[in-house]
């Protein structure tokens, strides 16, 4: 064999034995290394997926709760009808309201004797009232009675009655509620009520209150001349 | 006879004392790499016994033999087919042939020597 072989084969055999080095050394501690984390990751992943697979199954189980919650709260007649009754009985001025709003209190003046004549009659009271609607209250009282559309201010035998009870005499205090009490307040400060109340030698206190409690209306409220629609 | 063996030492050593390693992904190319060195080096033993040995042949297969079968395996992974187990196959195959062919030699010549 000539020299140039030789060293052929001997650079060949070089090349061969470096490069199963190579393969062996990498084939041997790692794979096995990477096959243990192989698995162990497997394992892990088996374990995250079973635990995936019963938040899902939790998921679905709160999701059918609440869609069964949901369609029974939307069959319920029965909650709908008192939610409605509810809302009602607020529009109809049943229920006690709380707010902001302007207390008024009307009083003698000290200097004029109280006497029959000089006390307030039902006309201006309704006139206040009116004026304090259109001044943007809400929901009115007058000396704890409630005041409803259908209220009625009377003069019996010299005696006024709101909602059929007696007023008792000074001082009166009228609660109105209202979004804007300030604005309120103003504008009674300038209407006709306070002028004619003050020209009729009532002293007038007007203040605006954080808290304000209009009670309910507590009479059974009457209807008439009203009849129920009946759906086609 | 000394010299192959001296060779795969030093390749081996090198290869210990370098600790180069060869990336997962590139497993495939290495064991063709190695066969197609092997599968040389018997075609190269073959040659030699039978005084066919020619040193541009030999070079020149060994080359061309591996770039061939790099190429495979490299098409191979770009189409995500296991391509290199063609030259892996064609390689075995040769390997096996050139070993019988190597043994034969080899048994012919101790009868030889015998008779002499």
């Amino acid at each position: 064999m000539k020299k140039q072989q030789k060293v052929f084969i001997a650079g060949l055999c070089a090349a061969a034995g470096f490069l199963v080095i190579n393969n062996i050394d990498f084939s041997s501690e790692s794979s096995a290394r990477e096959n243990k984390d192989i698995v162990e990751l497997r394992k892990t992943l088996e374990e995250e997926q079973e635990h995936r697979q019963k938040l899902y199954e939790h998921i679905r189980e709160q999701e059918q709760l609440l869609e069964r919650y949901k369609t029974e709260q939307k069959n319920s007649r029965e909650e709908a009808m008192e939610e409605a009754v509810a809302n009602l009985e607020e529009k109809a001025g049943l229920t006690k309201r709380r707010g902001e709003g302007v207390t008024i209190q009307l009083t003698a003046d000290t200097k004029v004797e109280e006497t029959a004549d000089n006390f307030i009659g039902p006309e201006v009271l309704r006139k206040l009232v009116n004026e304090l609607y259109r001044f943007g209250a809400k929901d009115i009282s007058i000396e704890g009675e409630r005041i409803l559309e259908t209220s009625a201010f009377r003069d019996i035998d010299g005696e006024v009655h709101i909602n059929g009870q007696p007023l008792s005499g000074f001082p009166i205090t009228i609660k109105a509620l209202t979004d804007d009490p300030k604005a309120v307040h103003n504008q009674f400060m300038v209407s006709d009520s306070w002028e004619y109340l003050t020209y009729e030698q009532i002293a007038i206190e007007s203040s605006i209150e954080q808290e304000l409690v209009i009670p309910a209306y507590e009479e059974v409220r009457r209807v008439r001349f009203m009849e129920a629609a009946e759906e086609d | 006879m000394w010299l192959p063996v001296v060779g795969v030492l030093f390749g081996v050593l090198l290869g210990l004392l370098t600790g180069a390693s060869v990336p997962a992904a590139y497993t495939a190319y290495l064991l063709v790499a190695v066969l197609a060195t092997v599968d040389t080096l018997c075609g190269g033993a073959k040659a030699g016994l039978q005084n066919e040995f020619d040193d541009a042949l030999f070079l020149s297969g060994f080359l061309m033999n591996l770039v061939a079968a790099l190429s495979l395996t490299f098409l191979g992974e770009q189409l995500s087919v296991d391509l290199y187990l063609a030259a892996v196959f064609a390689f075995g195959v040769r390997l096996f042939r050139n070993i019988a062919i190597i043994r034969r030699e080899l048994i012919t010549r101790c009868k030889y020597r015998k008779r002499l």
